[in-house]
């Protein structure tokens, strides 16, 4: 037996404390501050549906099943037109809903009749606090790499101020802050372009409100965002770009005549299955906001690796390691050969010069074979000597029915020096 | 439930509804205890949990009995694949999730006050379990709310049943320390105050 996975005796007392306190649905007679009181405390902190939500779904279930083409009828539920339930009211991360050539076109037409003012700004607190919870973007905070901008506008009562950004050759990162009347929900479609450059949004978060988690407390109707873009369409390393960011802002108005969804939410098949249709709620165009600034730029170091390795018939390369002040990225190349047509993720740890530990890939910038691109956001920067990059496996789900996954176990070890 | 149970279920769910209706009662809870902790915000996972199990149905025809706990690691692989295609489209991210759009707790009838203390734990514990590797948080929140058994785990995430129970106990070890730390920081502030 691997000795690394052998179990202490501890850990196996453990182990059974947890299916105890399990079964007992969080019997807490340890004491809350022991490990095991903290394990009753993790089985009783469960989140519970919306009673409503669970009777609807069950009779979609049964009604589709009847039907005997559910998920093909619909294409899933989520966001989607058949209006049978209500969407999210907000999603953090939108995708540009038009061709950016739509976008900026409307930009440049709205833009005309927005009430535009560039106004001086303290900087609110919540922006630099949502700053401080990612590792990289922490460490361009503290080495005040940032740029404050302090753009606002105003459309129809709303204003969206536009306060840092931040650019290096892995990322591009804007903060900003939406304020309107309290309890109006909006949804912002936002577009980053260099004339005619579109740098895809890769990650971000926000809050709304108050959030104790990261201890940022907005009036009500404002609330504060960060999102970061791929800016490897960036050529060259100019000094700085000048950029145009564009969001389409939209209310969120909230049906107005919901049906109760108590009734028809019986399982008994004898009694006819009542599928609920919600109403969508509807949007309404606020207005556009386009920001023109300009914000320095760090071409970073690329590490020019190209070491070809194989395992498990799998032939892997590492072609590069572009490492700049607020993320690192391995651009890897691989696609195993399949019967079938298969998605390809891997299991990517990277150990630079220095580090305890290896650390996992934060997320996939591109994942679609050949090109396999992995963003670990940490603060790697000042990493000179030997680098490991270890691809332990490969994770791939095949495109076609029965949906199988597929694993291939490597690893694939690439050691090499960042100058 | 009983394997024999679900497995007579599972070969009636695609034409009778009262079987269908009883493998998603029993497994619904599950389902949105994990994706929970997962997403964060509760109109996704909303939108996550119904994805999944209309697929559920759908592909019903297709999934093939391999013993106990079979069908729950069947069920989890829909759900995780949900979960990634979310991020993947990148939604959600490491957002930072309202107290308000989160899901309510299991309980009974609360005080607003007390509603909203147990969505804070619930807030707090979730973020906890963010700072653990991503196999950790998988292991742990599968465990703990997916309410799989280790060997079932093991076969959803292609690992040695040990390795599991390895990453489990670390995993929970690692959330206790950084939860005490938390505590800790807490009473030293509150008698700095």
């Amino acid at each position: 037996m691997n000795k690394r996975y052998e179990l202490m005796e501890r850990e196996q007392e453990l182990l059974e404390e947890i299916e105890e306190s399990i079964a007992k649905g969080g019997d807490d007679r340890h004491g809350g501050d022991s490990l095991y009181g903290f394990c009753a405390r993790l089985v009783r902190t469960v989140p519970q549906a919306d009673d409503g939500f669970r009777k609807r779904l069950g009779n979609r279930l049964v009604a589709g099943m009847r039907e005997g083409a559910v998920h093909k009828e619909d294409q899933g539920v989520s966001e989607r037109s058949k209006g049978w339930r209500v969407p999210s009211l907000r999603r953090l991360l939108p995708q540009a809903l038009m061709p950016v050539t739509h976008l900026g076109w409307a930009a440049l037409l709205l833009g005309l009749l927005l009430t535009f003012s560039a106004v001086g700004y303290a900087v609110a607190p919540a922006v630099g606090r949502l700053f401080q919870q990612e590792a990289g973007l922490q460490h361009v905070e503290q080495a005040d790499l940032v740029q404050e901008l302090d753009l606002s506008q105003t459309v129809n009562g709303v204003t969206v101020t536009l306060e840092r950004a931040y650019a290096d050759a892995n990322r591009i990162v804007v903060g900003y802050r939406v304020e309107g009347p309290k309890g109006r929900h909006y949804d912002e479609r936002v577009t980053l372009t260099e004339d005619d450059t579109v740098f895809p949004m890769t990650t971000g978060f926000g809050t709304r409100g108050q959030s104790d988690i990261y201890n940022v407390s907005l009036p009500p109707g404002e609330g504060a965002y960060v999102l970061s873009f791929d800016a490897s369409p960036v050529e060259g390393a100019p000094e700085e770009l000048d950029l145009r960011l564009t969001m389409e802002l939209r209310e969120i108005v909230p049906p107005t005549d919901t049906p109760d969804s108590s009734p028809g939410s019986s399982s008994d098949p004898a009694e006819p299955m009542v599928v609920e249709l919600e109403p969508m709620p509807q949007e309404d165009v606020v207005g556009t906001f386009a920001f023109d600034f300009s914000v320095p730029f760090i071409p970073g170091r690329v590490a020019e690796v190209n070491q070809t390795l194989e395992a498990a018939g799998v032939t892997m390369k590492l072609e590069r390691l572009v490492v700049t002040p607020s993320e690192t990225r391995a651009y890897l190349r691989f696609d195993p050969p399949t019967e079938v047509e298969t998605s390809w993720t891997s299991i990517v740890t990277l150990k630079a010069p220095g580090e305890r530990k290896s650390r996992e890939y934060f997320y996939a910038v591109a994942d679609d074979s050949p090109v396999h691109i992995y963003g670990f956001p940490a603060s790697l920067y000042e990493r000179r000597g030997e680098w490991t990059l270890t691809v332990a496996e490969l994770v791939g789900t095949e495109l076609v029915p029965p949906y199988e996954d597929v694993r291939l176990a490597g690893p694939w070890v690439f050691r090499f020096r960042v100058p | 439930m009983d394997p024999k149970q679900e497995r007579a279920l599972l070969k009636r769910a695609a034409s009778e509804p009262k079987a269908l209706q009883a493998l998603y009662d029993h497994y619904f809870p599950r389902v949105y205890a994990y994706t929970s902790y997962r997403v964060g915000r509760a109109q996704d996972v909303e939108d996550i949990v119904a994805d999944a199990f209309l697929t559920v149905v759908d592909k019903l025809d297709t999934f093939q009995w391999r013993g106990k706990g079979s069908f729950a690691a069947w069920l989890f692989r829909i759900v995780r694949n949900r979960v990634s295609d979310f991020y993947r489209r990148g939604r959600g991210s490491e957002a930072v999730v309202p107290l308000e759009d989160l899901p309510d707790l299991a309980s009974g009838a609360l005080s607003p006050a007390d509603a909203f203390a147990q969505k804070e734990r619930f807030a707090h514990l979730r973020r906890l379990i963010e700072t653990l590797s991503p196999r950790r948080r998988e292991v742990v929140l599968l465990r703990f709310f997916g309410g799989l058994r280790n060997k079932e785990i093991a076969e959803l995430l292609a690992l040695d049943e040990r390795t599991v129970a390895s990453h489990l106990c670390r995993g929970l070890k690692d959330l206790h320390r950084r939860y005490m730390d938390e505590v800790k920081r807490e009473v030293h502030d509150e008698q700095a105050v």
